[in-house]
């Protein structure tokens, strides 16, 4: 038996006993799946106070919906999706407070984002334009932030991304198109010619 | 295929989602097309910089925090069929019917007294009086007469 099926099986009924009455064991399930969903919701929210929190709410409403669960698809898919939910209430109630205009991030950062943008892609120069980054995603809309997070993040396959957001393939498709259209247009002049 | 065709294509590849002639029909074309390239490039370039994964760990207190949570009985939420169904709405209706009785019985206690001392006669009446002028010197007084009366 392969290894992933295994283990979806152990996780099956662990599930089982929690459900059963032995809320100790949900320890378990947490403890495996802590980092991954601490860091969807650092990647969606950018700041380690609100991730935590985030990710502690999504272990909580996890834990209230688990009876529903039928493991359809993997526990970690299913977690996503809790995750992102909530997370996209957050990222929209942000969305209805930022103040900041594209145009006055670009007059005011637009050579450190140039910078940012053209040099090849390390972590050291990501960690060091953390908050410029932060300014620059929150332009995006929820959506197209959330679904860009668990493409380029996460990883999500279309399949994985179309449970995740309760969507069906073709909307997966369309929506990861279409958001990736619109940063590239954003960014279009500091990279150059070319268009989606 | 088409640089048009492939176009479209591109990003499926890019995800890994593409297969067998699909997948092999866009590597030949990338190989021709320096738009196509380019195009794959600007993109890693941009995620690259913006979508980087966070590097992150819990904190110690991560699992224990939620399993607090978990363990916490949360205070119910109110529900007017559970109320019904309960009996809630007990308790309180007894003692509206209570402060209810004990309003409407007072006065009306000090009504027919007051009737049955008009319509009385004889020494009643010298007891009326001592009511309505406030003669009696107490409750008491007024029915130590009233009951001296009846005997
Ligand atoms: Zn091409």
């Amino acid at each position: 038996m392969p290894m992933d099926e295994r283990a979806a099986i152990n996780e099956l009924s662990l599930i089982q006993r929690i459900l059963s009455g032995n809320r100790d064991a949900y320890a378990e399930l947490v403890r495996a799946h802590q980092a991954r969903t601490l860091r969807v919701c650092t990647a969606l929210l950018g700041d380690a106070m609100s991730a935590e929190d985030a990710a502690q709410d999504t272990f909580f409403k996890a834990y209230q919906s688990l009876a529903s669960f039928r493991g359809q698809s993997a526990f970690s898919t299913w977690l996503y999706r809790i995750a992102a939910n909530h997370c996209l209430d957050l990222l929209r109630k942000r969305q209805r407070e930022r103040t900041e205009s594209w145009d006055a991030l670009i007059e005011e950062s637009g050579e450190q984002l140039h910078d940012l943008l053209v040099a090849p892609p390390d972590p050291q120069t990501v960690a060091a334009n953390t908050e410029l980054i932060q300014r620059a995603l929150a332009h995006l809309t929820p959506e197209y932030r959330l679904i860009l997070t668990l493409r380029e993040v996460e990883g999500l396959s279309y399949q994985e991304l179309a449970i995740a957001l309760h969507c069906s393939l073709d909307a997966v498709k369309a929506r990861l198109r279409r958001a990736r259209q619109d940063l590239l247009e954003r960014v279009r002049h500091f990279l150059g010619a070319g268009s989606v | 295929m088409d640089h048009t065709a492939i176009h479209a294509q591109l990003f499926a590849f890019y995800d890994g989602e593409l297969t067998g002639a699909s997948r092999r029909a866009v590597e030949d074309h990338l190989l021709d097309c320096a738009e196509c390239r380019a195009l794959i490039a600007q993109w890693k370039h941009v995620t690259g910089a913006l979508f980087q994964s966070p590097t992150v760990s819990p904190s110690d207190v991560f699992v224990q925090r939620v399993m607090r949570r978990i363990m916490t009985p949360r205070p119910r939420a109110f529900r007017l069929s559970h109320w019904l169904l309960q009996g809630g709405w007990l308790i309180p209706t007894a003692g509206l019917a209570v402060m209810l009785f004990v309003m409407i019985r007072g006065p009306l206690q000090q009504t027919v007294s007051i009737e049955s001392l008009l319509l009385s006669d004889g020494h009643e009446s010298s007891v009326l009086q001592q009511v309505l002028t406030g003669d009696g010197s107490s409750d008491d007084d007024v029915l130590g007469l009233l009951m001296e009366d009846a005997l």
